[in-house]
């Protein structure tokens, strides 16, 4: 065989080679590409797996590309095949495939005359299915999360874990949890999210509620705790503030009494509430120690004290914003912090007190009632409510109207209808009495058992009101 | 074959004698009988290959013609036998008779006109089965045993048998161990209109001219030691192979019409028939080298009897013909095996 024979079914050789190496490629990625698409697909809408999760998968791009050099390798023909094609392209007779096995003399000159044949594929059809299966690959990859769930066989709690992971932020930031606890739950949510089914959503959101409870708990008893520590920092404050305001009316030992008083509950306070030390200076602190608090001091303690209850506020209020307490839990905590006489007094009692001392500092407050008079006392006393009364089950008194009043009734407010007409029995409508004294009878035996609705304590409130009057 | 791997090619010079001898005696053949060129280059290629020959087709059509101008051209022997019914294996291979000699009396052999050179059994399929297997061995073997007693036929010897197609009372349908004796089976079909007019006007009563040249026996002879040098590359043998086997319904190469129609596939002999054919093919190219087209051209003649088709094939009207051609048609001849999106063209130039 001549160089230039050779040279030709070298070219020949290397030609097939890239083109059945392509057409292997071609076809294993086809088939590589929708199988991962289809698999893709099949994860994200059944076993709900996000595209980031499912990206590794990206890496088997090997696991096709190694067969089909494989099966191109196989494919590849013997040069005697390529002679023999060759031969019968160029009507050689079966002299150039000879040449290949023995010398053939003069004849090679009959056979100079070999032309290398094109080669040639019909790659359309390859190169169409290719882009399906990489658009199908794509699409699996990028199709919106909420889209995947389409079949129902996963469980979108997506929102229920955000919230649910946002309030154990919450309670790891403000040290209500600790890291490996707040970690263990927040790994425990994610895998309920990973494996919350459509089918069986009960396991799912059981679990969720079961973490629910878990963060609400801690929050309530933050919470709780919150308001124990706002109402002994509101003592405590009431205690600071009496003294300051009655101090000059102490005599210097009973001042001293009460301001070592007021250095061991605040000492006692601070053992027990963090939320107060970073508030006090040292001198400040010091004195707390030795019970040697001076005026200005307690100044300075009443000011921490605020501080205290300030932070502690803030901590419910964050709860409060995630959701974790209720608002009411909140509104609790802000009364707690404000000053409670009988809580004073009944503490300063519990920590044996002098009653003497109790109750001047009682007095300082200014929550006891009047001195009797109308410009005696420190002002008027303060009217309180028990529990708000209800509306429901209120019965109305029948009543017939003067008729001078029926133009009233436009302003009226309707808050039933009776089945039958109004039954007066013996009562006759009395002309200029009404409000909480209608019924009401002088002298012995009478008691006025009207029941103040809440709509009615700001009449109350003004008919006892007296207008202050500067001291003396 | 082992002798031309191992040894050289033959050389043009070497060649070119044979070559020159066999298109003169195609030419001669082409003169003599007028309108069958191919018929004709099959019949030397079997001559050639020493093989035997079965020519089938209607009455008329000029078979035994075609054997006898053979026989003249070869300047071989010829005897032709009408075969019938009642025509006994004797009759064709010989007998002992009683004869009175000097010596008293002896049996002496009377040799059957089968000790000739060209044997044309005309309407073969007429004899009894008991006739025609009289001739098995002395077509495979090229001997004849009589009373224990075996006698080599002349060399070269060949068997050019005839049978009609049409008639079939009263005849005897071939055997296949017969039939895969015969190396072509060729069908003659009755010439076209201009070359009946070319006959009819140039031949008196049709009888073909006298040959102006004859072959002397050492021509025939070179021929022959020329045709054991003709080269078969590993690739063409490779292809008669995967051929034959493609005709097996469970081959793993069949084509769905060889599953569908054929029964019964080629033998072994079919490929050796192949290679031999098609070495006297490439010969009468001027060749020394056997090429994928001269296998493609004695496969028809070497397969068509050998294949047994089944019943479906016979309602479905498919012929062992229509099978050989799907067959070759389907076949990679290279056995490159290309994709079926692959194609290969000639480049153009520009």
């Amino acid at each position: 065989m001549t160089i230039a024979q050779q040279k030709v079914i070298g070219q020949f050789r290397r030609q097939l080679q890239v083109l059945l190496l392509a057409k292997y490629l071609l076809a294993a990625l086809t088939i590589w590409a929708f199988l991962l698409g289809t698999v893709t697909l099949t994860l994200r809408s059944a076993l709900g797996y996000t595209s980031e999760q499912l990206g590794w998968g990206l890496l088997s791009f090997p696991l096709a590309v190694l067969p089909a050099c494989w099966l191109a390798w196989r494919h590849f023909p013997s040069d005697e095949r390529i002679c023999a094609l060759l031969d019968q392209r160029s009507r050689c007779g079966g002299l150039l495939m000879t040449s290949n096995e023995i010398p053939i003399g003069e004849w090679s000159q009959q056979i100079a005359s070999v032309r290398l044949p094109a080669l040639s594929w019909r790659k359309q059809q390859p190169f169409a299915l290719l882009g399906c299966g990489f658009s199908l690959l794509l699409f699996a990859f990028l199709l919106p999360q909420s889209i995947t769930n389409f079949a129902g066989n996963s469980l979108d709690v997506t929102r229920e874990v955000k919230k649910l992971n946002d309030q154990l932020d919450v309670l790891e930031k403000e040290k209500l949890l600790e890291q490996p606890r707040a970690n263990q739950l927040k790994s425990s949510l994610e895998q309920v999210r990973r494996e919350a089914k459509g089918r069986d959503p009960i396991k799912t959101l059981e679990s969720l509620d079961h973490l629910q409870q878990v963060a609400n708990k801690t929050a309530r008893d933050a919470a709780e705790a919150a308001i124990r520590r706002m109402e002994e920092l509101a003592r405590v404050e009431a205690f600071a503030k009496a003294l300051d305001r009655i101090g000059n009316k102490m005599t210097k030992q009973q001042l001293s009494e009460a301001m070592h008083e007021l250095a061991a509950i605040t000492k006692k306070l601070a053992n027990e509430n963090e939320k107060l030390l970073p508030h006090l200076d040292k001198e400040t602190l010091e004195a707390i120690k030795n019970s040697s608090l001076t005026p200005e001091q307690a100044k300075k303690l009443m000011e921490a004290l605020k501080n205290a209850k300030e932070d502690t506020k803030d901590v419910v209020a964050r709860l409060a914003k995630a959701q974790l307490v209720k608002a009411e839990d909140l509104e609790k905590c802000d009364k707690a912090g404000k000053c409670d006489c009988d809580g004073l007094m009944a503490f300063l009692k519990d920590n044996g007190t002098k009653s003497d001392l109790t109750a001047m500092l009682t007095e300082g407050l200014g929550e006891e009632g009047g001195e009797g008079g109308i410009n005696e006392g420190p002002g008027a006393a303060k009217l309180s409510f028990g529990d708000e009364s209800s509306l429901a089950g209120t019965k109305f008194k029948e009543k017939e109207l003067p008729a001078a009043q029926l133009q009233q009734l436009k302003n009226s407010e309707l808050t039933g209808v009776s089945t039958g007409a109004p039954n007066l029995g013996k009562e006759k409508a009395q002309q200029g009495a009404s409000g909480a004294l209608l019924g009401a009878e002088s002298g012995a035996g009478s008691a006025n058992t009207q029941v103040v609705l809440p709509q009615h304590r700001g009449t109350v409130r003004r008919y006892f009101d007296r207008a202050t009057m500067p001291k003396k | 074959m082992s002798e031309s791997r191992n040894g050289s090619l033959l050389q043009p010079e070497e060649l070119r004698p044979s070559v020159e001898i066999s298109q003169r005696i195609l030419e001669q053949l082409n003169l003599m009988l007028l309108g069958r060129p191919e018929l004709h280059q099959l019949v030397l290629a079997a001559v050639f290959s020493r093989g035997h020959l079965l020519l089938e087709g209607v009455p008329g059509v000029g078979k035994t013609a075609l054997v006898k101008a053979l026989g003249q051209l070869l300047n071989l022997d010829f005897k032709r036998v009408q075969f019938t019914p009642d025509l006994m294996p004797s009759d064709i291979l010989g007998t002992h008779i009683l004869q009175e000699g000097h010596a008293g009396r002896e049996m002496i052999f009377r040799p059957g006109p089968i000790f000739t050179h060209i044997l044309l059994a005309d309407e073969i399929n007429r004899a009894s089965p008991k006739t025609q297997s009289a001739l098995l061995e002395a077509m495979q073997e090229r001997s004849v045993t009589l009373l224990g007693t075996t006698r080599d036929l002349p060399d070269p010897f060949f068997v050019l048998a005839s049978q009609n197609p049409i008639e079939l009372e009263g005849t005897y349908p071939l055997p296949e161990a017969q039939l895969d004796r015969f190396l072509f089976k060729l069908i003659v079909q009755p010439v076209d209109a201009s070359t009946l007019e070319r006959i009819i006007s140039t031949r008196r009563h049709g009888t073909p001219p006298a040959p102006n040249w004859i072959i002397h026996a050492e021509e025939l002879k070179q021929i022959f030691a020329v045709m054991a040098r003709i080269f078969l590359p590993r690739s063409v043998s490779r292809y008669i192979a995967r051929l034959v086997a493609a005709t097996h319904a469970n081959s793993s190469e069949a084509t769905d019409m060889v599953k569908t129609y054929v029964s019964h596939g080629a033998s072994p002999r079919a490929a050796i028939a192949l290679a031999e054919s098609a070495r006297a093919i490439a010969l009468l190219a001027g060749r020394p080298t056997v090429g994928f087209e001269d296998v493609q051209t004695v496969t028809a003649p070497v397969l068509n009897h050998r294949l047994i088709l089944n019943y479906k094939a016979r309602l479905d009207q498919v012929d062992t013909f229509a099978v050989i051609q799907d067959l070759l048609k389907r076949l990679d001849a290279t056995g490159l095996n290309l994709p079926s999106d692959f194609a290969i063209t000639e480049k153009t130039d520009g």
